[in-house]
C-alpha cells in the first residue's frame, strides 16, 4: 500500500503521522511525506520533512519525501494525481472556526477533489481496530466493495466491523404503514426492504474478504445518527463515500460527507 | 451474406393510423375541470365581494374582529371551520375591500388562514390514530407542516407588518390588474345582480364561500395523478437534498397546484414505500408555504384594489425572507429544535392533547385581546 501523508508541522499534522505508524504496525507500505511552501527555498520545510523522517523511519520501511510550492490544497490534488498512492492521510482540526467552516477546511477542500481515499486524523491516532462503515445504498459499486478493493490491508487487520444505514425516514402522509421506519437491521434483512438488501450486499461483499460484519440501523438524521453511532460504540474509524464531484448529484445532494468530516472526534475515511 | 450486410430491419411500429391523434391525447376533461373551477373562482370572489360589506356588524359585532390580533385569531379559527386556507385568505381581501377590516388586520387574518391551513394534515391523522394507527406515523406529517408554517409565520408576521406599515411596496403593483377586472366584471356583474334580486346581500358572501371551496375541490382533481413506480424515482427519492434544492421544489410544486397539504401529498407516489427523509421535508414546507398565496394574489387582482395587491404581496416576501434567513442561518439548530418538538408531542398521548389546546385556545384567546 503506498501512502501520501501530507504535512504541514501543525499539532494535527503530526496526529497523521501516528496515524500513518500506527497503519504502517498493520500492513506493508510505502510512505511519502509530503509538504507544501509557498515559497521556495524555505528551510523550515526541510527541517518538517527531517522530523517527519525520523518519526516515521522506525516503522515505515520504504519512506520517500517531497516538497512542493504553491497552495496547499492544490499542490496535495496534483501530487495524489501524478503519483499512485492507495491513500491520503491528513490531519484535520477537531474544532473549526465559523468562517473555516463556511470557507470549507483544507481536508474538506481536498476530500472534494482527490480521486482517491483520504484518511483525516483527528486529535489523536487510532488503531483501526473498531471500523464503522456509514453505506448511504447511494453508491455504485457499494461503498463496501470499494473500501474492500482499494484498502484491503485496512480491512483485514479490523477487529469489529459495523455496517451501518441510517433510515432518517418519516411517513410522508397518514396512513402509510411505517413498520420499516422502526425496524432494526435484522427485521429490514428478513423483509428485503431496500435497506436490508444494500446491508444483505454488503455483508456478502464483505464476506468474501473474510470479514465478518455486523449490519445496523438506526432511524434518525443521517449525520446525527453517524456521530452518535461513532460515539456510542467508540469506534476508531468512520467510513464514508465522498461526495459526488461530478453530474447533477453533485449539485443538489446534500452533503453529508463534508458535516461529518468536520463534526467527527475521531478518523474519519473518506472514499470516492 | 452475412450479418453485417443484411438489408435493416425495420422496427415493427404501430400504424400511423392506429396513433392517437394530438387531440385525443390532450385530456380534454381536466382542461374543461380547470375552466370550470377557474370560471367558479372568479364568480365566487365577485359574490364575496358583494356580500362583504353586508357582513361588517357580524364580524366588527360578533366576531369582535376589531384589531389585527382578533383578525389573526379569525382567521385562524374560520380555516379550522371550513378546513381550508385559501377561500379564508380570499374572503380577508373581500373584508378589506368592504371596508370591514383594515389592511393590517387583513394582512393578519390572511397568515391566521394559513395557521388554520395547515391544521388540514394533522386532522386527517388523527382520524388514522383513532383508527388505531401508529401515531408518529399519522400525525409527523401534519405536525411538521404546522410548526414549520407557525414558526415561520410568526416571524414574518411581524416582518410583514413592518413592511406594511412604511408602505415600501405600495408601489409595486400589476398593471394588467384593471384590465382584467372590467373584463371579469362584464362576465360576473349581471349573473351577481340576478343571484341579488332573490337573496339577501349578506347571503351572497356564504353563497359564494361554498363556490369557492368547491372550486378549490375542482382544481385539486385538475392535477396530474402521480403513480410513479419504484424504479423510476425510488432512488431519487432516498437521497438527501440540499435543503435550498427542496425550498425551491417545494415552492414551484405549489406554484402549480397551489395548496401546501397537496404539494405534500405528492411527495407520497415519489417513494414506493411512501417515505420521506426528514432533511427533505422542512425545507420543501418552507417553500410551499410562499407560492401557496398564488391564489390569494389572483384574489388581490380580481378585487382591482391595489393594497389588496400590496398585502398579499408583503405576506408573500415576509414569509420568503424569514425562510431564507433560517436556511442561510440557523437551519441547523431550527430543524433539530422543531424535530425534537415533534417527537415530544408524539411521545405521549398528553402531550397530543396538551397541543390540541394550545392550537384552539391560542387563536379564541386573540379574539379576545
Amino acid at each position: 500500500m503506498h501512502i501520501l501523508v501530507a504535512t504541514g508541522g501543525s499539532t494535527h499534522s503530526q496526529t497523521a503521522l501516528q496515524q500513518c505508524l500506527m497503519i504502517a504496525a498493520l500492513a506493508e507500505v510505502e510512505v511519502t511525506v509530503l509538504t507544501v511552501v509557498e515559497h521556495e527555498d524555505q528551510p523550515q520545510a526541510d527541517a518538517l520533512l527531517r522530523e517527519a523522517t525520523a518519526f516515521l523511519s522506525p516503522g515505515v520501511r520504504l519512506l520517500r519525501t517531497k516538497q512542493r510550492v504553491g497552495q496547499p490544497v492544490a499542490e496535495i490534488i496534483t501530487e495524489t494525481t501524478e503519483g499512485s498512492y492507495d491513500l491520503l492521510i491528513m490531519g484535520d482540526k477537531a474544532q473549526h472556526s465559523l468562517l473555516t467552516r463556511l470557507m470549507g477546511p483544507t481536508a474538506q477542500q481536498v476530500v472534494a477533489q482527490v480521486h482517491c481515499p483520504v484518511l483525516l486524523a483527528r486529535q489523536e491516532a487510532h488503531t483501526l481496530r473498531r471500523i464503522l462503515i456509514c453505506d448511504g445504498g447511494a453508491l455504485t459499486p457499494p461503498l463496501t466493495d470499494r473500501f474492500a478493493t482499494h484498502l484491503p490491508q485496512i480491512l483485514e487487520h479490523a477487529e469489529d466491523v459495523t455496517v451501518l444505514h441510517v433510515m432518517s425516514q418519516i411517513s410522508a402522509a397518514p396512513g402509510i404503514p411505517g413498520q420499516d421506519l422502526r425496524a432494526d437491521a435484522q427485521e429490514l434483512i428478513n423483509a428485503q426492504t431496500p435497506e436490508g438488501e444494500w446491508l444483505s450486499r454488503d455483508l456478502e461483499i464483505l464476506d468474501q474478504v473474510e470479514i465478518e460484519a455486523t449490519p445496523m440501523v438506526r432511524h434518525g438524521l443521517v449525520v446525527d445518527e453517524i456521530l452518535a453511532e461513532a460515539t456510542d460504540g467508540s469506534y476508531d474509524l468512520i467510513v464514508v463515500g465522498a461526495h459526488p464531484s461530478e453530474g447533477w448529484h453533485r449539485f443538489l445532494l446534500e452533503n453529508v460527507t463534508a458535516k461529518i468530516v468536520i463534526e467527527a472526534d475521531r478518523p474519519v475515511l473518506v472514499i470516492p | 451474406m452475412t450479418e453485417s450486410d443484411s438489408e435493416p430491419v425495420p422496427a415493427q411500429l404501430p400504424a400511423v393510423d392506429n396513433l392517437p391523434r394530438i387531440w385525443q391525447r390532450i385530456a380534454w376533461r381536466k382542461i374543461g375541470l380547470f375552466t370550470l373551477s377557474l370560471f367558479l373562482f372568479l364568480l365566487a370572489i365577485t359574490f364575496m365581494k358583494e356580500g362583504a360589506r353586508a357582513l361588517t356588524p357580524l364580524v366588527r359585532d360578533g366576531f369582535n374582529v376589531t384589531n389585527p390580533a382578533n383578525s389573526l385569531g379569525f382567521g385562524w379559527l374560520f380555516a379550522y371551520l371550513v378546513m381550508s386556507g385559501s377561500p379564508v385568505a380570499a374572503a380577508a381581501l373581500t373584508f378589506f375591500d368592504a371596508g370591514v377590516i383594515n389592511q393590517l388586520s387583513a394582512f393578519t387574518m390572511i397568515t391566521g388562514s394559513r395557521l388554520g391551513a395547515g391544521f388540514i394534515v394533522l386532522f386527517i391523522g388523527f382520524i388514522y390514530v383513532m383508527r388505531g394507527r401508529n401515531k408518529a406515523d399519522s400525525l409527523n406529517m401534519g405536525l411538521l407542516s404546522l410548526v414549520v408554517t407557525g414558526t415561520t409565520y410568526v416571524f414574518a408576521l411581524f416582518v410583514g407588518l413592518a413592511l406594511l406599515q412604511s408602505g415600501v411596496l405600495d408601489p409595486v403593483q400589476l398593471r394588467s390588474g384593471a384590465l382584467l377586472n372590467s373584463l371579469t366584471d362584464l362576465i360576473f356583474d349581471p349573473l351577481a345582480a340576478l343571484f341579488l334580486a332573490y337573496l339577501p346581500r349578506w347571503s351572497m358572501f356564504l353563497v359564494g364561500m361554498g363556490i369557492i371551496l368547491l372550486s378549490f375541490n375542482l382544481f385539486d382533481k385538475c392535477l396530474p395523478q402521480m403513480s410513479l413506480k419504484e424504479s423510476q424515482v425510488g432512488r431519487v427519492s432516498r437521497l438527501v437534498y440540499r435543503p435550498i434544492i427542496m425550498f425551491l421544489l417545494g415552492a414551484a410544486v405549489t406554484m402549480v397546484s397551489m395548496s401546501v397539504s397537496v404539494s405534500l401529498s405528492i411527495l407520497v407516489p415519489l417513494s414506493h414505500r411512501g417515505f420521506v427523509r426528514r432533511e427533505n421535508v422542512i425545507p420543501y414546507i418552507m417553500g410551499a408555504n410562499i407560492t401557496t398565496f398564488v391564489d390569494t394574489l389572483i384574489a388581490a387582482v380580481l378585487l382591482n384594489n391595489p393594497q389588496a395587491f400590496t398585502i398579499v404581496l408583503v405576506e408573500m416576501l415576509s414569509i420568503a425572507l424569514v425562510s431564507i434567513v433560517i436556511l442561510a442561518t440557523v437551519y441547523r439548530f431550527y430543524h433539530h429544535a422543531i424535530l425534537t418538538f415533534v417527537a415530544w408531542v408524539t411521545a405521549d398521548n398528553r402531550h397530543v392533547v396538551y397541543f390540541m389546546v394550545a392550537i384552539f385556545l391560542i387563536p379564541i384567546l386573540l379574539l379576545f385581546v
